[in-house]
């Protein structure tokens, strides 16, 4: 019985496996294209065609895009904008996530419905009389400029919402029973119960912050401000001066770190999701 | 349920920023849409001059009209294989679930400013490695970026490439809440993988998809990023979305009145196609039950 | 613990007030903070980080390399002892009109503190930063080395008459072309005196057998159908006046139609060969000869000798062909430009003196300008650089000779304000009739009118 299961299974996990493999290389190679070539010399990129792996593999590239340009800075920058982003918006986003989910008061559902519909105005809108409050406030060209905007993450609360949604009331309950206020309940039974979907909210939040790209281009002045992705767009931007090697270096550096920390963190974010039975 | 004067202080946050850096900005677009102004010295009054400009403006038609080609064009492609890269990694029989699923949502992490770049000589007409493989399968070579006929499937492409992942992990999840039970009474009946598919999951992912296709519809009415960086709206302005042409009159051509009154309209396009999608899909927008739950 | 109902009572009908006040209020607070902030006019520090009028810091910004940039800094911070910034302060933009969008917002904000002192520039936008105020006159600085710098390169960075930008680099328009592929053709480029000269050649190209059985082309198309204005311009040609800034009627300009014209003609003809510039195929195909010609600004120097490392050795490069026989106009695409911020309390002796040690300065050396790949504006006969001798890679040509000799016919185009629109305007039209959907005269009285109906020039 069990072995002509096991037969009949067989084709079918084949099929499963190639067409996996085949979108697999799909969703793989640009990536691993652009780091390849952030190893092969500017003339052998295009004049060979396309290989894999260069031909005569050099240094050189990096040498050049981290002399000329402030890259470290750059990447610094970056992680100090995602990270502190993350912490914050998490929090923010978790809190009124459970006020949205557990709480009854007025106007809740009217101030849910605004809350969604904020998710409808067009960032190119905003842009110019978001700088002109910037500057009034002396914050152009600062971290917080491009990371307070941000805070209002209505996706978030969404998010975190649908998952407390999940948690029996009966904890928070019992803990209102002890006596506890609000945001201790909060802090000490909600937010542990949430942590695979705040992980993976939390992953969402750093490479959404990470990437973006219009809001430092505008709010950014100095080079050595800048976060990491939009550093390397200005990299090619002058058609005079562009070795197609130091472009993909740049590519490489914006892109890697944020796949090395994914890499990293998919053990929480599978279980993350895993979780959401809890839903049930 | 509990007090709500924590309750206004827990959202007070977000609704504080909001009115900071969304309702004034809105207000501010709205009235500067009756100006004319060039950024520096004072704003002209024009009243609606810039509304009736812009709705005899053929660029502006064509912007539309391609912001809602490409939308069409990429969701429901998006949608499918999300859902079916979904189904495939739920199935408990296949191993490697986990890698897979790691792989698909590798792009997503990727920044598309910096991609853009390694996907240009991917869609190179000579050298692109996407002509090679299509040419030894047999079809024929394309100039993605460089006929106006292929620039949407290339912005669509690369927009599919970035996307999928993330949403193929909202669906996961999405049929990963769904009541096993079901499953089970639908097999006793005698029902086919086929009959489950469609009577018991596609209902049951019914809230996710959605929130999947208003998410996405939401981000395709303002999708700049892609056509910016990859074709820079060509060639023959072909691949020139709303959002685009909006960035064009604001900040290179300096005209702040008339892409403010883009970004009305803009606005109320992305409202009421999200009201629409809505109606159509759930009968009101908000149930009860997903107000009160 | 409360009982539910214990709890409505507290927000009980009784309250209603409090809750549409809380709620109002909320929204109110938020609104009313922000307008006031907006509102507040900014005297948002003074620029360039001074402390009591000596700064520390000076603010440049280019979207080109800034290495140069910075050795004019150490110049500068050498020759004025007064005060010596310690700080080079470099805001690199992505690209010039990402450049210029910052500068203008900057000024809509009034965030004066962001600015930058100094600043590179395309020279097409600097009528609408001039019509803007935020550029420095500098006519009188400028002046004493007026003769030692092109008309057409000073013309280009002029508004209204006055100076308002340094001219650094100008970019003439030259043909470059590959020697070895026009003699295997039969073509001799000493006999392309006039663009029909030119568009025959394309033909003898297109249509001759080369031994490695490869079609080649005489020039390049771009996917998006791009105006080149400066075919217009080496005629005479006016868009804008330069007066007025009022867009001149170019529609019933028969130099306009000529050059409207050849570019249809590039197109129909079957001569030019559909391909983006600057990409990787289009390196490819200059090396490989595919491509055997490109008609564009001195910039091609730079080009040539970093990116088509094959063909070394095998490319000339020529003036441009003229439209009619007799004619001797050439075209100067403007020069790029490098002007001084406008700011209240900016120390402007400071910023020029910046300015003129990185341009006009005798201390700055042909070797510096090489190591960059510049063929500066001001290259005075003692100071040759290497783009001013004979070189191999051009079989031994004197390319910089040649533009010296080129710029003193050649004529600028004068921007303004909607420039930028207008050549949109008439790349659309171009591209209309270059696919046959319009005659050439209706897509011409189409681009005029489309720019008149948008205000352009008005």
């Amino acid at each position: 019985m069990s072995t002509l299961r096991a037969r009949n299974r067989l084709p079918r996990k084949m099929v499963a496996h190639t067409v996996l493999i085949v979108v697999s290389v799909a969703f793989l190679f640009p990536i691993a294209w652009m780091i390849s070539a952030s190893f092969t010399p500017s003339d052998e990129i295009f004049s060979s065609g396309i290989h894999l792996f260069p031909v005569h593999p050099t240094l050189e590239n990096y040498r050049m895009a981290f002399q000329s340009f402030p890259l470290l800075r750059n990447l610094g920058n970056s992680i100090l904008i995602a990270g502190v982003y993350t912490i914050g918006a998490s929090f923010l986003c978790a809190l009124a996530a459970f006020a949205f989910a557990k709480f009854d008061f007025p106007f809740r559902n009217a101030l849910f419905a605004i809350l969604l519909a904020t998710m409808m105005v067009p960032a190119l809108m905003t842009i110019l009389p978001a700088f002109i409050i910037m500057s009034d406030l002396h914050w152009v060209n600062t971290y917080q400029s491009v990371i307070v905007p941000f805070l209002a993450s209505a996706f978030g609360i969404f998010f975190m919402r649908q998952y407390m949604l999940g948690i029996p009331d009966e904890f928070i309950d019992s803990a209102r029973i002890d006596g506890a206020s609000n945001f201790r309940i909060f802090w000490t039974i909600v937010v542990p119960l949430c942590r695979p979907a705040l992980a993976v909210l939390g992953i969402m939040q750093i490479i959404g912050q990470w990437n973006q790209f219009l809001w430092p281009l505008i709010m950014l002045r100095d080079s050595s401000m800048y976060t990491v992705v939009l550093a390397v767009a200005s990299l090619p931007a002058s058609n005079f001066n562009t070795p197609w090697g130091v472009v993909m270096v740049g590519g490489t550096v914006a892109v890697l770190p944020l796949i090395l920390i994914f890499l990293v963190m998919q053990r929480g974010i599978i279980a993350g999701i895993m979780a959401g039975g809890l839903k049930g | 349920m509990w007090k709500a004067r924590s309750a206004y202080l827990f959202i007070a946050p977000f609704f504080v920023l909001f009115a900071i850096f969304g309702v004034f900005p809105i207000g501010y677009e709205f009235v500067m849409s009756l100006f004319s102004w060039s950024g520096v010295g004072t704003p002209h009054f024009v009243g609606l001059t810039n509304f009736t400009t812009l709705f005899s403006d053929d660029l502006f038609w064509q912007s539309l009209s391609n912001t809602i080609i490409l939308w069409l064009g990429h969701i429901f492609i998006l949608v499918a294989l999300a859902l079916g890269l979904a189904l495939l990694l739920d199935a408990p029989w296949l191993r490697g679930r986990a890698i897979y699923r790691a792989i698909a949502y590798l792009p997503n992490t990727a920044a598309i400013a910096a991609m853009a770049l390694s996907f240009q000589l991917i869609f190179d007409y000579q050298f692109g490695i996407l002509n090679n493989v299509l040419e030894v399968i047999g079809i024929p070579r394309t100039d993605w970026l460089g006929s106006d006929m292929w620039s949407k499937p290339a912005i669509i492409l690369l927009n599919i490439w970035n996307g999928v992942g993330w949403y193929m992990l909202i669906i996961l999840a999405g049929l990963q809440s769904l009541d096993s039970q079901l499953f089970e009474a639908a097999a006793i009946d005698g029902a086919g993988p086929w009959r489950r598919f469609f009577n018991v999951t596609l209902p049951g992912l019914r809230p996710t998809l959605f929130f999947v296709f208003v998410v996405e519809t939401i981000g395709s009415l303002q999708l700049f990023t892609e056509p910016y960086v990859l074709t820079k709206g060509g060639p023959s302005n072909s691949s020139l979305t709303l959002a685009m042409y909006l960035y064009q009159n604001g900040f290179e051509y300096f005209r702040i009145g008339y892409a403010s009154a883009m970004a009305v309209v803009l606005f109320v396009l992305t409202v009421l196609t999200t009201l629409i999608l809505g109606l159509i899909w759930r009968g009101n927008l908000f149930t009860r039950s997903e107000l009160s739950a | 613990m409360k009982s539910p109902k214990a709890t409505a009572t507290e927000f009980g009908t009784g309250h209603t007030l409090t809750r549409r006040a809380m709620l109002g209020g909320m929204v109110a607070a938020g609104t009313t903070m922000s307008f006031a902030l907006a509102g507040c006019s900014g005297d948002s520090g003074l620029p360039g980080g001074n402390s009591g009028g000596v700064p520390t810091q000076f603010n440049f910004s280019t979207w080109g390399d800034f290495r140069f940039y910075q050795d004019g800094f150490s110049r500068m911070q050498n020759a004025v002892p007064k005060y010596k910034p310690t700080k080079f302060n470099n805001q690199q933009a992505t690209d010039s009109t990402t450049l210029a969008a910052k500068l203008q917002s900057g000024f809509v904000a009034k965030a004066y503190s962001t600015l930058p002192a100094v600043f590179e520039v395309n020279w097409s936008d600097i009528p609408h930063l001039s019509e803007a105020g935020i550029l420095t006159d500098l006519t009188a600085k400028v002046a004493p080395y007026k003769d030692q710098v092109s008309k057409a390169s000073i013309d280009s960075v002029s508004y209204q008459g006055k100076i308002m930008a340094c001219p650094w680099r100008p970019n003439t328009i030259l043909m470059w072309y590959r020697e070895d592929i026009w003699n295997e053709a039969g073509i001799d480029a000493a006999n392309i005196k006039l663009w029909s000269d030119f568009v025959a050649a394309g033909q003898k190209l297109q249509s001759h057998s080369f031994a490695d059985g490869k079609k080649r082309y005489i020039i390049g198309l771009e996917p998006s159908a791009a105006f080149n204005a400066f075919l217009y311009t080496q005629q005479g040609g006016v868009l804008f006046d330069s007066k007025s800034g009022q867009l001149t009627n170019f529609g019933s300009d028969p130099h306009f139609r000529n050059a409207f014209d050849l570019q249809v003609q590039w197109a129909k003809t079957g001569i030019g060969l559909q391909i983006a510039s600057y990409t990787p195929s289009w390196f490819t195909a200059l090396d490989d000869g595919i491509l055997s010609c490109v008609v564009t600004g001195s910039w091609m120097d730079q080009m040539l000798q970093q990116n088509v490392t094959k063909s070394a050795g095998k490319w000339k490069v020529a003036a441009l062909p003229a439209f009619a026989p007799g004619d001797t106009g050439q075209a100067l695409e403007g020069a790029a430009a490098v002007c001084a911020t406008k700011l209240p309390d900016a120390d402007q002796d400071l910023n020029w003196t910046f300015m003129q040690k990185s341009f006009f300065d005798e201390q700055i050396t042909p070797s510096l300008y090489d190591q960059w790949h510049l063929n500066p504006v001001f290259a005075p006969a003692a100071k040759q650089t290497k783009y001013h001798q004979p070189q191999d890679y051009y079989g031994g040509q004197n390319v910089g000779a040649l533009d010296d000799d080129v710029q003193k016919t050649a004529f600028t185009p004068v921007g303004s304000p909607d420039y930028a629109l207008l050549m949109n305007t008439l790349g659309s039209e171009l591209g209309t009739a270059s696919s046959g959907k319009k005659s050439v005269d209706d897509a011409i009285a189409s681009a005029y009118a489309a720019a008149r109906s948008k205000g352009v020039g008005a």
